[in-house]
């Protein structure tokens, strides 16, 4: 241990000068370090994160302009950006400490999604992301859903929240259908009928816990 | 899972906030230190948790989102992972990680952490739970003291999970909140988001015999210690519109004949006003107006008051029926107002006591509270035998209101000794 003569105290760890007033200490016994050293561990995950950032960011500016250069109007190079966006922002929740494993399987998944339809809005508009890329994640969505299910059997039914956001999710097809964005209705109306289905067999077949599940998840 | 249907409740009135606003800058995770007289042995510490939590349904519990309400249900699953402490303490707690579970055992050298959401227990409850934590690793250490006290729970422990909030409700009351803005401290900040942390340790006999001379209690000389320190630094800018205001948690158990683990407790604010504005006070002078802030609020019927205001609002048909992210904007937005209405907290778990068998191999307690939103710079107190520890947790790189803090005491002749996390460079 040692004395700060300005403060009056006795410091017990191990350094050179107060922590209180940082005047020197006189030394008279043993210290000790009694928490890690945190600084340096985290120095080199926030450098990684900064770096990449800035190599993700380099890459943006240098794709825009040469595209702009090239063909002097911005075409593909905004299919890569938001690809380059697309990776940064995945990146950084799989890298931050504090996400959990919802998070980091939720934001790459409406990434993706969102990222297709920007290309098919890039390219001019065809409607295969509305007709096809839409209703081909919401079965996905379902089948991950039905997985999950499958795997943590002993909390099955906490996964109806989440069918029945599907079925809402799920309705927005039906929507953009009836607003003629949708132009090729059957693969929509079967995403939409599987969501529904796979709620109410939860519900039917779940039988008493299922109805116990809702009852708490919707207590007022 | 024994039974088919899992356990679940509701959250207690102060809970309801939590999981609203925490995050990786206001986590609401506090922690409670045991220091032994021996290394910590982490395979015994596992075991000793994979024992105990079973037994503290209060803990084996996991939280959900309902459409209008947050409520825990039980978890089930292993225990979490005992590990060797590598970060700052007081860190996010996520609940979908973890093993869902919202508290979490680590250990360094020979101190074992318990960190837990605040969301799931109070500083008592999470001492409890911590308490028996540790007996039933010295008895897993020491096979003599098993013999003797066998791996049952200790006849002090409560495993009550009472709402004690509403079970003391008796009628509506008109807010007693203050929202005024108070003095807020500033300054440059620790990198990478660092906590950190100065232990004061004092002795409890010392302490008790200045405070006497004072005529005030020992939270109340620290508290005004800690108002002297604040005033002394930051004067110019403390005034009647900018008080200095101290957020003091007071424990509702002895109040209301409560045994609960759960949340039971309310704040009252010590407020300091200036006037004139500039003068200079001197600490006497600050122990009185302290002392007679403290008096006119620690009295059960203004307690009474404080929390049902808070249950009025939570049974109302209204705030019950909108749905929860609605609800949470709204929590967000009155939780930053009353943030903002107080310049730091001061909470004292108070004295801690052990049965006489495990005493021989625990040195110390001590325990820390997360930093919030205008409250960078907090204060826990907890006392264990004849040892006191006044830990400080702060995201400020300067030091000058601890250090005048520690002065203030050192110079009424009580020997302190200060240990840090190493991050006061």
């Amino acid at each position: 241990m040692s004395k700060c003569y300005h403060c009056n105290v006795t410091v017990l760890d191990d350094r050179e000068t107060c922590p209180l007033c940082r005047g020197v200490l006189e030394m008279s016994g043993e210290t000790k370090l009694s928490y890690p050293n945190i600084s340096m561990k985290r120095r080199k995950l926030e450098l990684t994160r900064r770096l990449i950032s800035f190599f993700a960011i380099t890459a943006i500016i240098i794709s825009l302009y040469i595209d702009y250069h090239t063909k002097n109007s911005l075409d593909w190079s905004l299919i890569t950006t938001g690809g380059i966006i697309l990776f940064l922002a995945v990146f950084l929740v799989i890298t931050n400490p504090a996400s959990g494993y919802r998070k980091r399987l939720f934001v790459p998944f409406c990434g993706a999604v969102i990222y297709i339809f920007f290309i098919d809005f890039v390219t001019g508009y065809s409607g295969w992301s509305a007709n096809y890329v839409f209703p081909g994640a919401m079965f996905l969505l379902n089948f991950v859903l039905i997985m999950l299910m499958i795997i943590n059997r002993r909390s099955w039914q906490s996964y109806m929240i989440y069918q029945l956001a599907g079925v809402l999710v799920g309705a927005i097809p039906i929507l953009l259908i009836y607003m003629g964005i949708v132009t090729k209705p059957l693969l929509s109306e079967l995403s939409f009928g599987s969501s529904v289905l796979l709620f109410v067999g939860t519900l039917l077949i779940g039988g008493r816990a299922a109805h116990v599940e809702l009852q708490r998840r919707f207590y007022i | 899972m024994s039974k088919k249907y899992s356990h679940w409740e509701r959250l207690d009135n102060t809970a309801n906030v939590f999981p609203v606003i925490a995050d990786e800058q206001t986590t609401n995770t506090y922690r409670i230190e045991m220091i032994m007289t021996e290394k910590v042995d982490p395979g015994l510490l596992q075991e000793a948790l994979d024992m105990v939590l079973p037994r503290f349904p209060g803990f084996d519990l996991r939280m959900r989102s309902g459409i209008f309400w947050y409520y825990m249900e039980e978890n089930g699953k292993p225990a979490p992972r005992v590990y060797e402490e590598n970060d700052y303490p007081c860190r996010f707690i996520n609940r979908n990680k973890n093993n869902s579970y919202m508290f979490r055992v680590s250990y360094y050298k020979s101190r074992i952490n318990l960190e837990v959401f605040h969301a799931l227990a109070d500083g008592m409850g999470g001492f409890v739970f911590l308490r028996e934590l540790c007996y039933q690793y010295l008895r897993l250490k020491h096979p003599d003291i098993r013999k003797k006290m066998g791996d049952a729970l200790s006849p002090e422990t409560s495993l009550n999970r009472e709402d004690s909030f509403k079970a003391n409700f008796r009628k509506r009351a008109s807010s007693t909140y203050k929202v005024k803005k108070a003095f807020l401290i500033k300054g440059e900040k620790l990198p990478f988001k660092g906590l950190g942390v100065i232990h004061g340790i004092m002795s409890v006999s010392e302490l008790k015999s200045v405070c006497k001379n004072y005529g005030i209690s020992i939270n109340e000389y620290l508290v005004s210690a800690f108002v002297y320190s604040t005033y002394r630094n930051f004067g110019r800018g403390v005034s009647r519109r900018r008080p200095i205001r101290i957020a003091v948690p007071v424990n509702l158990r002895p109040f209301f004949n409560s045994i609960t683990t759960k949340n039971f407790f309310v704040m009252v604010s010590a407020e300091f006003i200036p006037e004139p504005e500039g003068r200079e006070y001197s600490f006497t002078e600050i122990c009185e107006i302290i002392h007679n802030s403290l008096k006119s609020q620690i009295t059960r019927e203004h307690l009474e008051e404080i929390f049902s205001y808070n249950v009025a609002n939570e049974d109302h048909l209204i705030s019950r029926a909108v749905p929860l992210p609605l609800k949470n904007l709204a929590i967000k937005l009155i939780y930053s107002k009353s943030a903002l209405a107080n310049t730091s907290t001061i909470t004292n778990v108070g004295n801690i006591t052990v049965l006489d068998e495990y005493k021989p191999y625990i040195k110390m307690f001590r325990g820390l509270i997360p930093v919030s939103m205008g409250q960078e710079l907090k204060t826990t107190i907890m006392s264990y035998q004849d040892i006191l520890v006044c830990t400080i947790t702060t995201s400020f790189l300067d030091t000058s209101v601890p250090m005048d803090f520690f002065r203030m005491i050192t110079k009424d002749n009580i020997k302190v000794e200060i240990e840090t996390n190493g991050v006061f460079e």
